[in-house]
């Protein structure tokens, strides 16, 4: 089993691995991290929150799926376990485990993966399997790029609600948006364009100066009240 | 190569007027094309073009230079004031090129400012040079000139201040960004720089 290892000082955490039988990589850095994975096939990413960016998670959940993502703790608390679950991690390491129980949780977590149900989001009629699944409207697919499925996403999660452009932006792209970046802004003027031409009817509408809402359709009765004599 | 004792003064003022349209013309289109990002794929072809259009006038003009006894305004100041709209259009040119080059996804508010200040500066640097031959009118265009390389001044420092506002931007943004953010602003500078080289002109001839 191939397990990357983003951590600073995972000496400890790598040799309990390699004694285990697992091939262990280690990167300090996020972005060195990142750039491995678009080279190389990994079972397993064990990772340290400290040592990456704030966004690294949701990240590598969006853009590689299939992969276990496990975090690294040297000293771990119940609330903070509790986020990086709620995160999406599929498992928790801590400082306190010795290297039989390390290599369990490794083994087990690369056995079970992630369950993409997780990612499904429904709202009427549209369907959305995931930033990196498909979309569809009526059951029809919607022939979405993963960016635009992604800001269909984040969205349609607060449908009738202004989500911000920053905010759109940190869940599509993974990063903080630098001001004056007009991504989101194409990205759903392609997005309408797409949705005007497949006939759904949902409408993105500006917010000017905060960002977009998404407006459902408005819920036609299933039959017309009786009138009243 | 033989110098020609009948002057064709009137030629230089008539490669100096084209070359400022040309300059024109580049700064417009590089703005339709920051301002069309993602979908203007095919419009640095016509960049390009006029970035050798441009070079041929430069070319044109140093050759008249070379073979011209008499020459209406000073022999360096008419290489340099060529070699200085040139260079406009060059920096235009790679400016233009980086959108292909890096891949560029998305229009950012701030270079398409860059560019709006470089239109208005290409306009007044041809209004300047088409004032060349009677040396009229052309003290209010670089006035306006330098005015509008201030205001470029301004927005490229709040450009590149906002690629680190947060340490949490994508670093490959900030190097794509950085670059194009400054090849605008080295086409901003050399108009102006172009605009000093005609002040000057008109000084000694005026």
């Amino acid at each position: 089993m191939r397990i990357l290892v983003v951590a600073e000082d995972a000496d400890r955490l790598c040799r309990a691995l390699e004694d285990g039988g697992c091939e262990a990589v280690a990167r300090t850095r996020s972005g060195e991290a990142e750039h491995l994975l678009l080279c190389e096939r990994f079972d397993v990413v064990i990772f340290h929150p400290r040592s990456t960016d704030p966004y690294f998670l949701s990240r590598m959940l969006r853009e590689y799926p299939g992969r276990a993502l496990i975090a690294w703790l040297r000293s771990s608390s119940s609330t903070r376990v509790s986020e990086l679950f709620e995160a999406g991690a599929d498992d928790v390491l801590d400082g306190t485990m010795d290297n039989g129980e390390i290599l369990a949780r490794v083994r087990n977590a690369a056995r079970h993966g992630r369950r993409p149900a997780e990612l499904e989001f429904e709202l009427g009629d549209l369907l959305i399997a995931s930033p990196s699944g498909k979309a569809s409207w009526c059951g029809e697919p919607l022939a979405l790029t993963r960016r635009e499925r992604g800001v269909l996403l984040a969205l349609a999660e607060t449908a009738d609600e202004t989500v911000p452009r920053e905010v759109i932006y940190r869940k599509v792209w993974g990063y903080s948006m630098i001001r004056g970046d007009r991504s989101v802004d194409v990205y759903v003027k392609r997005l309408r364009d797409k949705l005007g031409q497949a006939g759904v009817e949902l409408r993105i509408r500006t917010t000017p100066g905060v960002g977009y809402h998404l407006v459902p359709p408005i819920a036609e009765p299933d039959e017309a009240p009786a009138a009243v004599l | 190569m033989r110098f020609s004792l009948v002057p064709r003064q009137a030629q230089f003022y008539d490669l100096f007027a084209q070359a400022g349209e040309n300059a024109l013309e580049a700064a417009r289109l590089v703005e339709q094309r920051f301002k069309n990002i993602p979908d203007d794929k095919d419009g640095q072809a016509a960049v390009t073009e006029l970035e050798h259009k441009g070079d041929d006038i430069t070319a044109e003009i140093i050759g008249l230079l070379n073979t011209q006894y008499v020459t209406p305004l000073d022999r360096e100041d008419i290489y340099a004031l060529a070699s200085a709209i040139d260079t406009v259009v060059d920096y235009l040119d790679d400016a233009s090129e980086l959108i292909d080059v890096y891949h560029i996804e998305s229009p950012m508010e701030q270079a398409i400012e860059q560019c709006r200040i470089l239109v208005g500066s290409t306009e007044h640097l041809s209004n300047a040079l088409h004032g060349l031959r009677g040396l009229k009118g052309i003290s209010k265009q670089l006035v306006a000139l330098k005015k509008l390389e201030d205001e470029g001044d301004a927005i490229v420092r709040d450009a590149i201040g906002a690629l680190f506002e947060n340490d949490k931007v994508s670093p490959r943004l900030i190097i794509q960004w950085k670059d194009i953010f400054e090849a605008l602003e080295e086409a901003i500078d050399s108009a102006e720089k172009a605009a000093h080289l005609i002040g000057n002109i008109v000084v000694k001839n005026g």
